[in-house]
């Protein structure tokens, strides 16, 4: 009997401990809840939501990864790097225009396209889930998020013209959506930046971008506004969007709180964070609490690459050397600017720019060595100078100068631009912005506009800004000047021996020029396997 | 390559490295790197029973000083074993078996990366670099660095400068030694496992088994980095890691054995139920600062606060439990058949509760034809003497490949992901969607597998013959894949596609006795057969990446696991040396569409041979196993840095000029990448490797009384000694990318070479 009443025991303690399924009951740890978050948001959770959007717009369109693909695949910047073999992302595809649509599986493209949906999504959870609210935060953190997904949709449709349309949050049920309809994106997009507008701050004084810090303006968002129109209008031939460009940007331009900074060398540098001309900026200050993730590594990637050649000592030695400039565009900024515009010290610095700076040893090209597509012209734009760095482990550095995403110029530009078109600068105000450009950049002003002098204006002053790509395809011009895309490759090795005289190999690249199904970029590979319902562009 | 030959390599392809070379310097880095290793290991055992009971006891010491020079990889490992059994009452047994360890490991870094461990350096770094430096006679570039305070540049322990490649400057790939001796990681564990058990006979042909297993352990690891700045590019901080960390793993499984015979007719049941459950609590601490860098500081009770400090740590559990039960019935020795049942369900971190349950059955039957009557005249006739049929079908489940808490969404906050608003010091932690895309219906993995055996035994048992064939279906793998991007979220894991695995498996032995000699023969071959049946996105789609950005592995239906697909090298231009590739679509641009299936990192079948030999007193065995049919990529290579040194037969197999003959490979290039991800880098892995030869004495038992003794053994063996391949790599058997990097070598640790000589003794 006892050992059945042991057995019985036994039996009974084991089932009741095992047979329960409330063990398998398991929280998640580090998570917060979705169905209440948004809910019973405060002002400071918004903010939290908001953080969030900026960070995947920062990481995402405006990443460098993504902004060093639409300056190579460009015809004023060329990819560079450790040596013709090094294909980091497919850049050299992407410059010799041979880059296919499993390419757009690398973070940069799909970055793009992800993170900017990422954002919409973050965007249209604030916007749907947080209810009505008399709270000034979180009524600034919905305006915040209209202008984010409205900036975040616009540089979608500019890249691939037709994306699937993220107007509301999908689920398991729609998320297989199809290609929108971009005249219905571009009107959703302008009325979003519009009502943007209505909840966003404006400056309280010129220059006062400080107070804000790095958040969108009512002015950020009126840019965006004729940044789009324009862009619509002109890649659709739309004049009525031409048009609709013009209010928002002289709105900026007449509210007399932006301007030009003198020196256009200091652009991107630290000392020009918060100045006045920047109207939308990344602010990239370290934080203590987690220093090295406030920036991306964007001068990393384009500075002076030291197996190759010797750094100045104001630079740090530990760039990788991608987007140099073209022979192209090196030449048109000796015809439009000349080699001692201030401009031109700005964008490009020649390689005796390069020697007559400090060094701590040998200067110049590392003998034997040789810098791929590279005509002996350096990219200024975002080198790795020493005093904006600041530095938390190993070989990670990082600039803490501001990333501005939209310029005053541009404005400017962008303006002149929709003035011709529009109305042949009817008033002459187009004439007047574009020639403050030119003044700031050491050049004499015009006496009239051109649809010419607008678009080298606008190649000169926005190079490096991963602009050209967009401009060349909605200006029509890109089969013309790609059409030798990827024939050739430049090789700088220095002085030819006794002489000041560039030493430049010219070797066969693996392009054949300009190719008519690059009007319009592919959905990646990777994309439209996760979602059969896109349609491929034509070509792809 | 050595010195001569790797500049003339580099020469042609461009890099011109005769320009830093002295023509003198040729250093072989294996020499400084790599020794020969030395392990011992001491076991001691006791053994008593009686006729209720027994018990074990043995302890064992290891210690191990691995083939890096110094004492950068050592492990010493004591450990201990108790087991014991009682029959407590006729229907009581209880029991116990357990293991209980501590070890000490100093390592440095296996991981299989070039830029990445010790070995992948070695391997690549220039001979044209010295060691280290004389510190009176330093080139200029070295000594400009060693007076410039910016820089700190390591050195051996007398002082010495390590050699500092100006080639490889921008670079990541360091120094060997420098790889080596940057950091120090040392680690302590303390484990005890093992289970214990009661089993009840209440009557006959029943047994209850109530067995508790568990698993506790601690374990505490360091690492400290050593500071040094040798270029812009090679920098590394100070910092010191600690870590801490204590598991617990239980198991409880509670079944119950029913046997009963009847007449010629014996059947079987059993039922149980188990539940598992592990916890872990780990936490880790990295610091920047300390109060001293002494050794005897690198402790973290002497961080100096600063910004970069960082604190980790969290607990963690996971549960599961299962049912199960069988029955089984067979009949007068012929006829044998079996059911299976098992249901499993997961914790909420892996399923949701809806769907949180598998379930899974199988079944089983054997013939056994030679106990049947009407074989006895076939038996007599072909001296067989024992002949079954196996057939078996099931399904298995599987959740381990998942991610935790994978079929939800939930907002994280996360540091990293917010922004800093303005120049503040005060960033706003970002509040987002977590990425997933929710899917609730996700549920078991599940693997359908049919067998089929055949034994036959001939004159007396002495010839066996076993033959296997296995079909396994593995569908709706769980995998996670990219979410419509539209949705914001970017993966979602899915049930999805469909791999198939099938195979025959031979074994044929031989064994016989003659007098004193005795011997035994066997050899087995298995082949396998591998295809994807049906993928898990639309297409094909694209896996392990070599340093170009380029995919060299592919997951697409009609092909093998993770098949390698590269570019297709047809030719070499006489005038140039260029490679001529296949151009499929003829579009003059070589790209995804003209690559072609070029092998896979999955052998056609594998193989092994063993032959074991006996004579009074002295045995011998020895033991091969090859594998046949393997594709590998060799990818020890980093496209952007050309300047590293690489297999000879790329110079020496090379295109040279425009007058070359006989050579295979192109012309080195220093501008295409394609080459890295074409066929001109796959070689046969295949191989044969004679796995040990062991020769033993026994030492005669007369002889062993004499010194005290019970029984004496002695043997040496040669251990992977011997390797026959076509491989040019290392070793054509571990060097192998894991996962999606099947068939793709990106310089794993060879399995070394052992010598092995041993004593066993017992005293009584």
């Amino acid at each position: 009997m006892k050992k059945i009443l042991i057995l019985a025991l036994t039996l009974v303690v084991a089932s009741s401990l095992v047979s329960c399924t409330d063990m398998l009951e398991n929280p998640r740890k580090g998570a917060l809840d979705f169905s209440t978050y948004y809910a019973n948001a405060t002002g400071d959770d918004a903010e939290r939501l908001i953080a969030r959007a900026y960070n995947l717009y920062f990481g995402g369109p405006e990443s460098s990864q993504v902004l060093n693909f639409f300056e190579i695949i460009s015809d004023d910047i060329s990819c560079g790097g450790g040596t013709y073999a090094d294909n980091a992302n497919r850049y050299r595809d992407a410059d010799e225009l041979t880059s296919q649509v499993s390419d757009w599986v690398f973070n940069n493209r799909s970055t793009l396209y992800g993170n900017s949906y990422s954002c919409i999504y973050q965007c249209n959870l604030i916007i749907e889930k947080i209810p009505e609210s008399s709270d000034a935060k979180i009524n600034k953190v919905k305006a915040e998020a209209k202008f984010l997904r409205a900036v975040c949709m616009f540089e979608l449709m500019r890249t691939w013209h037709n994306p699937p349309f993220a107007d509301h949050i999908f689920t398991s049920e729609d998320m297989y959506a199809t290609n929108g309809d971009p005249k219905v994106m571009i009107d959703w997009v302008l009325e979003n930046l519009a009502e943007a507008a209505q909840g966003l701050p404006s400056l309280a004084v010129k220059g006062g971008q400080i107070a804000i810090g790095g958040r969108a303006t009512v002015a950020a968002a009126q840019a965006f506004a004729g940044k789009a129109a324009l862009w619509y209008g002109t890649q659709y031939n739309d004049n009525e969007y031409v048009k609709k460009a013009i209010e928002p940007l002289k709105s900026i331009i007449s509210s007399g709180k932006y301007g030009l900074i003198a020196n256009p060398e200091d652009l991107l540098r630290v000392k020009s964070d918060w100045c006045e001309e920047y109207i939308f900026e990344q602010n990239c200050a370290e934080t203590s609490s987690n220093k090295t993730i406030q920036n991306d590594n964007r001068q990393t990637w384009r500075s002076l690459r030291a197996d190759n050649i010797n750094v100045p000592s104001s630079i740090h030695g530990y760039g990788w050397g991608f987007c140099n400039p073209t022979q192209e565009f090196v030449d048109f900024m000796k015809e439009h600017d000349g080699e001692n515009s201030p401009r031109f010290k700005s964008k490009i610095l020649s390689y005796e720019d390069l020697l007559t700076m400090d060094y701590n040893g040998a200067k110049g090209m590392k003998p034997g060595m040789q810098y791929p597509n590279c005509v002996g012209y350096f990219n200024a734009t975002s080198l790795m100078w020493e005093e904006d760095l600041y530095t938390e482990t190993g070989n990670n550095f990082w600039s803490r100068a501001n990333n501005p995403i939209i310029r005053y110029a541009e404005v400017l530009l962008m303006y002149a631009e929709a003035q011709f078109l529009a109305n042949n600068d009817s008033d002459g105000s187009g004439l007047k912005a574009l020639n403050e450009v030119r003044n700031r950049a050491g050049l004499e002003p015009l006496n009239a506009l051109t649809l010419q002098s607008v678009q080298d204006e606008r190649r000169a002053e926005l190079f490096g800004e991963a602009e050209r790509w967009y401009d060349i395809i909605r200006w029509k011009v890109a089969d013309d000047v790609l059409k030798d895309a990827g024939k050739k490759r430049y090789a700088f090795k220095g002085y030819k021996p006794g002489t000041t005289e560039y030493n430049i190999e010219v070797t066969d690249g693996q392009g054949n020029g300009w190719n008519d199904k690059y009007w319009e970029l592919p959905f990646g590979s990777i994309h439209m396997q996760a979602n059969p319902s896109i349609e491929q562009h034509q070509g792809w | 390559m050595d010195a001569k030959t790797y500049v003339a390599y580099q020469d042609l392809m461009g890099n011109n490295s005769s320009v830093f070379w002295d023509g003198v310097t040729d250093t072989y880095w294996p020499d400084y790197l790599f020794e020969n290793g030395q392990a011992s290991r001491h076991t001691v055992g006791a053994q008593a029973s009686d006729k209720n009971g027994s018990i074990y006891v043995s302890v064992s010491y290891v210690d191990d000083n691995g083939i890096v020079t110094g004492d950068k990889d050592v492990m010493k490992r004591l450990s201990g074993q108790i087991n014991a059994e009682y029959k407590v009452t006729d229907w009581l047994t209880i029991g116990t078996n357990n293991s209980i360890e501590h070890s000490k490991v100093r390592s440095i870094s296996e991981r299989n990366r070039i830029n990445a461990s010790t070995l992948g350096a070695t391997l690549v770094f220039d001979p044209i670099v010295p060691y280290t430096y004389d510190m009176n006679n330093l080139p200029q570039f070295v000594a400009n660095r060693y007076n410039d305070p910016a820089f700190n540049l390591p050195t051996d322990k007398d002082g010495n400068i390590y050699g500092i490649s100006q080639q490889g400057d921008g670079s990541l790939i360091y120094h060997p030694a420098v790889m080596r001796d940057r950091s120090d990681s040392e680690s302590e564990s303390f484990n005890l496992r093992g289970s214990t058990y009661a089993n009840f006979t209440p009557f006959k042909g029943f047994v209850f088994t109530s067995r508790l297993g568990y698993r506790a352990g601690n374990s505490s690891s360091s690492t400290y980095n050593h500071p040094y700045r040798m270029s812009a590019v090679s920098v590394q901080d100070m910092s010191l890691t600690g870590t801490n960390s204590s598991d617990l793993f239980y198991q409880w499984e509670n079944f119950a054995n029913y046997n009963l015979s009847v007449d010629k007719s014996d059947f079987t049941a059993m039922a149980g139920f188990s539940f598992q459950m592990t916890t872990n609590n780990s936490t880790s601490g990295t610091a920047y600062v300390l109060t001293d860098t002494a050794p005897n500081y690198r402790y973290l009770s002497y961080a100096v606060n600063d910004a970069r400090m960082t604190l980790t740590g969290q607990p963690s559990q996971r549960a599961n439990m299962s049912y199960y039960g069988r029955l089984g019935w067979s009949y007068d020795r012929k006829y044998m058949i079996q059911a299976n049942f098992r249901a499993d369900a997961y914790d909420t971190s892996k399923l949701d509760p809806s769907n949180r349950w598998g379930y899974f059955p199988s079944v089983s039957a054997g013939w056994t034809i030679s106990n049947e009557e009407f074989m006895r005249d076939f038996k007599e006739a072909t001296s067989l003497s024992f002949m079954k049929l196996r057939a078996s079908w099931g399904i298995n489940g599987n959740v381990n490949s998942m991610g935790d808490y994978q079929y939800s969404d939930v907002l994280a906050a996360n540091n990293r992901n917010g922004y800093n608003f303005n120049d503040v010091d005060n960033r706003t932690v970002g509040v987002g969607p977590s990425g997933t895309l929710p899917n609730p219906r996700i549920q078991w993995e599940t693997s359908r597998q049919v067998d089929l055996g055949l034994d036959l035994r001939f004159f007396k048992e002495k010839l066996a013959l076993t033959i296997d064939w296995y079909n396994k279906n593995t569908n709706n793998l769980l995998t996670s894949t990219a979410a419509p991007a539209n949705t914001g979220s970017s993966i979602t894991y899915i049930n999805a596609g469909k791999i198939n695995n099938h195979g025959t498996e031979f074994e044929l032995s031989w064994k016989d006795t003659r007098g004193d000699f005795s011997y035994g023969i066997s050899g087995n071959i298995a082949t396998l057969h591998n295809e994807v049946l049906e993928g898990t996105q639309v297409g094909r789609v694209p896996g392990y990446q070599v340093h170009t950005a380029e995919p060299v592995t592919y997951f697409e239906p009609g092909f093998p696991l993770w098949y390698l697909r590269l570019y297709d090298v047809i030719g070499i231009d006489q005038q140039t040396g260029a490679p001529i590739y296949a151009d499929l679509d003829n579009n003059t641009v070589i790209n995804d569409n003209d690559r072609v299936a070029a092998g896979s990192g999955i052998p056609d079948f594998t193989y092994g041979l063993t032959v074991k030999m006996a004579c009074k007193g002295f045995d011998l065995t020895v033991y091969g196993s090859g594998s046949q049919g393997v594709t590998k990529l060799f990818s020890m290579t980093r496209a952007d840095n050309t300047q590293l040194n690489t297999l000879k037969l790329f110079y020496d197999d090379a295109w040279h000029d425009a007058s070359s003959t006989g050579y295979t490979h192109p012309k080195p290039s220093r501008t295409d990448s394609k080459i890295l991800c074409s066929t001109d880098r796959i070689f046969d892995a295949s191989f044969f490797k004679i796995k040990q030869i062991q020769l033993g004495y026994n030492v005669p038992k007369n002889f062993a009384q004499k010194l005290h003794l019970d029984t004496l053994r002695i043997y040496a063996s040669l251990d992977d000694w011997f390797t026959i391949t076509k491989y040019p790599g290392l070793d054509p058997e571990s060097s192998q990318d894991t996962g999606s990097g099947l068939g793709v070598d990106t310089g794993s640790f060879p399995i070394s070479k052992k010598v092995v000589f041993g004593v066993n003794v017992s005293l009584f």
